[in-house]
């Protein structure tokens, strides 16, 4: 086992939490506010992906495509809550997830008819390259996933705790009749939640590009990272996500590096299932309960 | 009561599905076309179709065969082994079907034998793999290819070309790499070469740095990259930005120009990788005596024409399985009123095929071998100033 | 009737347990004993598939609809009697008719661990684990390539031995609706039994919580994991019926889209009522097969692309009608004729 290979195992695994923690922080969003299992946030990821591949090869500069991708993208999301989630809002959870499964067909294969069936990818932003260090390397794009990621917990966490909107999400997520009962329109705070998850998506469809390619069918693969991270770290709290989210990635490269080849999924996916059993309200316990 | 209501009508709503149109009898050839237009393998189905449709319009717009014309209906099997055994029963029995081709993944195709043996109707199916060879029965033929045909040719590069003599085999966890997987050792070792790491990664992975930290420490003094899907080309980009130098082949699916256009610093490093691919996207440089290079020189600009891209391996699979069929069925002219008769006609055209040069190959069938490929057709191609060239064919 | 009669009755019915057959079940049975002689050989598959999958549905009712358990993961199940059955005619040449028994047995044994593992969560995370443990499933399988044919599969699994009267595809299709319908009878029988009225209190979609049932005096893990257990021999049982049929497994059949699909059909069919798997898995597969064939007629080309969007759509439509599932219909309908009267 070489010094090498395990350092390069930590890096990818750490690219790879923050693609998952990125994917489970949009699964967050929805379900903290709602208590929907948003299952079309892999989705949003390839849509925010391919609209910025689209419009870079229309000649916008790479910014002002990733700007449109998400508003594009946020559309979508709004849509996904005004005709899909809103009138159905007092079914059981189980059809609101099965009605985003839907809701995920209908994208996959508008972006199959739109796109077709190839992948893209997109250069690294600012055409950054791969730094080596100690017998590894980093690529070029893996600091802006993980500088993403970061932005998108600091952001969070100010929007929720320093923002009156983020308060009244919160609210929300904490106690619905409450938060009616101060003048907090539920529904608002609802199709907020779902444009902020797809808006949340889309940055992350983009960031992850470069280094991963998109296609019209790599959202559900990270759909169920994402679950998995989320799951795993507890989705009642950000922080959960995040620590999920590096917990499957560390998994997933540590396993693939250092564990015998064709048992490494296996081997990985075992690791997490012991951690599930182990602690199934999640990693991290939700606010107000003993740690 | 209700709940008997509720469910006839949906048993009607399936008795009408099902149903279909009645089995076109007449004067066209119905040729059915099974491929995955949706789930894992879309970009081979998708691809595949299009090369079968082109070469149908072709078919058609000189006159048909024996002055009847080809119908092609298609069919999605959506990845699924379920829905690929349903698809051609449903060419079979519902359309009417006189043959079908199935370009599915090989696990796909093997739902797709039993019924092309249960009803007696000839079929062609796309799977490269020599592991499926026993089990093809009396009425399913594979025009296509097997490892132990072209194998050869990436490790002739290797061995030959850049002087290796150990080798790193990042293998696909899916069953067309574990085909290939199975071949690549036996194989090597005969030319006196030897696999010694093998590591694996998932056709959609998308960070394969631990597996090739791997290959890097193993010493290996090449490396064969053996998948279909996306992963296989990141691999490439990834290898050569880790600063993993050492020459590279790989299989079909690496040589797409949308990966090339992707990734073109990492492709076009010295050395280039080596992939295996076919000869119309390198026909101009065929030396002139080669037999197969007007036909890939028309094939390419025709699809050129038709669908403003190259076209890739799938692609020319298409095509050959209809220009397969085109041909027994000229030699055949089933009788379309007896339609039991008349795929056992055909059948007996397909097991007679001699010396058909296609683009993948030239075939001779016969009763005991249903793959009869006599001259493979792969070429082994690289990347320089972006463009394709040739590196070896299989003569060199 | 007397009360002295009715007192009999009971006494009489505690001594020696009928089932209760649903009349639609005994016409159900009429109906498929008929079809073979009207419809193709297609149209049969078909039935074959929705009812497979029905059967299987049916055992996620068990958990879901009685027992309020999500589970994500019946793609064990399906898959473990599939790969079981197949590998014991495959490698000892038994017949598959005592494979199928074992096949179930393996799943039922394989899930009672589990069950005890992760059924003492509640909740959400249930769904989680359970996916997590389908794809534990798949990644295994392709990993034990040696045992289980790897990514590629195994093929040439041999035919059940039955009397050649009908075509192998009639045969597989009388013997799954028959599976079905027992299933059927099995799953109503249990809903309204005492075991069965204890599970529904538990249901965390219901109204129940799950102190009720301590306080009746019963054994609720017990329920839980027998449910569980219950629904993975479904499960098992089905799979290995689809590996003698179709003669070829690949680890993709059994993958978390199908658990997710058998979860969907339920949900569409009503999951609180066992003729709810059977209505949805039709509807799923009529709807496919339906688009399959309007398809191409309206649009010319390759249309797979359009048949997912239009799946898309129409499920998030039904669900957005029936939120309850399909078989809330007829009472929905009740309830808008009544209001329209007053």
């Amino acid at each position: 086992m070489e010094a090498s290979t395990v350092l390069q195992s930590l890096i990818s695994g750490l690219t790879l939490g923050c693609i998952y923690a990125a994917l489970g922080l949009g699964l967050f969003v929805v379900y903290g506010v709602t208590r929907v299992l948003n299952l079309a946030q892999g989705e949003f990821v390839m849509l925010g992906g391919m609209l910025t591949v689209s419009f870079c090869s229309m000649g916008v500069p790479l910014l002002g495509a990733i700007i449109l991708a998400v508003i594009v993208t946020i559309i979508s999301g709004a849509a996904l809550y005004v005709l899909v989630i809103k009138p159905a809002r007092n079914a059981s959870g189980s059809t609101l997830a099965f009605l985003t499964v839907g809701f995920a067909y209908a994208i996959e294969g508008i972006t199959l008819l739109v796109w077709g069936w190839e992948y893209h990818s997109l250069t690294n932003f600012l055409g950054s390259s791969s730094i080596h260090l100690w017998g590894a390397t980093i690529f070029g794009q893996a600091p802006w996933v993980v500088g993403m990621t970061v932005l998108m917990v600091v952001g969070l966490y100010l929007f929720f705790g320093r923002t009156m909107v983020g308060k009244a999400l919160r609210a929300c997520a904490d106690e619905p009749l409450g938060a009616r009962s101060v003048g907090i329109s539920v529904e608002k705070m609802a199709l907020l939640s779902f444009v902020l998850a797809a808006g949340l998506g889309a940055v992350a469809g983009a960031t992850i590009t470069p280094l991963t390619m998109t296609a019209y069918n790599v959202g559900v693969p990270l759909t169920i990272k994402g679950l998995l991270a989320a799951f795993l770290g507890g989705i009642h709290r950000a922080e959960g996500v995040i620590v999920g989210g590096l917990l499957v990635g560390f998994a997933e490269a540590l396993s693939a590096g250092l564990m015998p080849t064709g048992y490494h999924d296996a081997i990985a996916l075992g690791l997490l299932l012991v951690v599930f059993l182990a602690r199934p309200q999640g990693l991290l316990p939700a606010r107000g309960e003993a740690g | 009561m209700r709940k008997l209501g509720l469910i006839l009508s949906c048993l009607a709503l399936l008795a009408v599905g099902a149903a279909g149109c009645a089995s076109g009898g007449g004067d066209t050839y119905r040729v059915g076309y099974l491929a995955s237009q949706t789930g894992p393998y879309a970009a081979l189905g998708l691809a595949s179709t299009e090369g079968a449709q082109l070469a149908v319009k072709q078919i058609n717009d000189a006159g048909g065969i024996n002055g009847k014309l080809v119908e092609l209906i298609l069919i999605d099997d959506k990845g699924t082994a379920t829905d690929s055994a349903l698809g051609a029963q449903k060419l079979v029995e519902v359309e009417g079907v006189l043959t079908l081709a199935s370009a599915t993944a090989t696990a796909l195709s093997h739902s797709v034998i039993p019924v092309l043996n249960e009803n007696k109707t000839p079929g062609l199916i796309i799977s490269g793999t020599g592991l499926i060879m026993d089990q093809l029965g009396a009425w399913t033929f594979k025009p296509s290819s097997c490892e132990f045909d072209y194998i050869p040719l990436p490790l002739k590069y290797l061995r030959d070309d850049m002087g290796a003599t150990t080798i790193a085999a990042m293998i696909e966890n899916s069953g067309y790499g574990e085909g290939g997987e199975h071949y690549l050792s036996p194989i090597a070792e005969d030319m006196g070469m030897e696999v010694i790491e093998t590591q694996h990664f998932d056709p959609a992975a998308t960070d394969m740095t631990p597996q090739l930290a791997n290959v890097k420490s193993s010493g290996a003094d090449s490396m064969i990259i053996w998948g279909s899907g996306p992963a296989g080309a990141l691999a490439i980009k990834q290898a050569r930005e880790m600063g993993i130098m050492i020459p590279i082949a790989t299989t079909p699916a690496q040589s797409s120009l949308r990966y090339y256009e992707s990734f073109a610093d990492f492709y076009e490093m010295d050395p280039a990788p080596a992939c295996l691919d076919n000869k119309p996207t390198i026909w101009p440089q065929l030396d002139d005596s080669d037999p197969d290079k007007a036909m890939c020189q028309k094939f390419e600009e025709d699809f050129q024409a038709e669908y403003g891209r190259v076209p890739g391996i799938y692609e020319a699979i298409g095509t050959s399985f209809i220009w397969f069929i085109a041909d027994a069925l000229e030699r055949a002219d089933p009788d379309l009123g007896d339609l039991e008769n008349a795929r056992s006609q055909l059948r007996d055209a397909y097991e007679q095929t001699e010396n058909l040069s296609l683009i993948i190959g030239t075939y001779t069938m016969s009763p005991d071998d249903h793959y009869g490929r006599v001259v493979p057709k792969e070429v082994l191609v690289s990347f320089k100033d972006g463009e394709k060239v040739l590196v070896r064919t299989h003569y060199d | 009737m007397s009360p002295i009669v009715n007192r009999a009755k009971e006494r009489a019915a505690r001594l020696v347990p009928m089932p209760r057959v649903p009349r639609a079940a005994l016409i159900l049975l009429a109906v498929v004993a008929v079809l073979p002689l009207i419809g193709s050989a297609y149209l049969m598959s078909i039935l074959i598939k929705v009812g497979l999958h029905a059967v299987i549905g049916m055992g996620l009712i068990l958990l879901t609809g009685l027992a309020g358990q999500v589970s994500l993961g019946q793609g064990v199940f399906y898959g473990t009697g599939a790969y079981v059955s197949a590998l014991l005619c495959l490698r000892f040449g038994i017949s598959p008719w005592l494979a199928m028994p074992l096949a179930a047995a393996a799943s039922g044994l394989l899930a009672a661990p589990i069950g005890r593992a992760i059924l003492r969560l509640r909740g959400i995370i249930v769904a989680g684990v359970t996916l997590t443990v389908n794809l534990i499933f798949f990644y295994l399988v392709v990993s034990v390539s040696d045992l289980t044919g790897g990514a590629t599969g195994l093929s040439q699994i041999p035919r059940f031995e039955y009397p050649k009267v009908v075509s192998y595809t009639t045969f597989i299709f009388y013997a799954v609706w028959l599976l079905a319908v027992l299933c059927l009878i099995l799953t109503t029988n249990l809903a309204s039994s005492r075991v069965g009225r204890a599970l529904k209190s538990v249901n965390v979609l219901g109204h129940g919580t799950e102190d009720t049932p301590q306080v009746l005096g019963i054994d609720v893990m017990h329920f839980k994991v027998a449910a569980y257990v219950g629904a993975a021999v479904f499960a098992g049982v089905a799979g290995s019926v689809y590996a003698h049929h179709i003669s070829v497994i690949e680890p993709h059949t059994f993958s978390v889209q199908t658990s997710v699909l058998v979860a969907i059909m339920v949900v569409l069919g009503g999951v609180t009522n066992p003729w709810g798997a059977i209505v949805g898995s039709a509807l799923i597969v009529g709807l496919t097969e339906l688009l399959r064939e309007v398809a191409p007629i309206v649009l010319g080309g390759p249309t797979g692309s359009y048949e997912l969007v239009a799946y898309g759509v129409v499920l998030v439509l039904t669900l957005l009608f029936l939120p309850s599932g399909l078989c809330s219909l007829p009472a929905r309908i009740e309830q808008w004729r009544r209001g329209r009267r007053l």
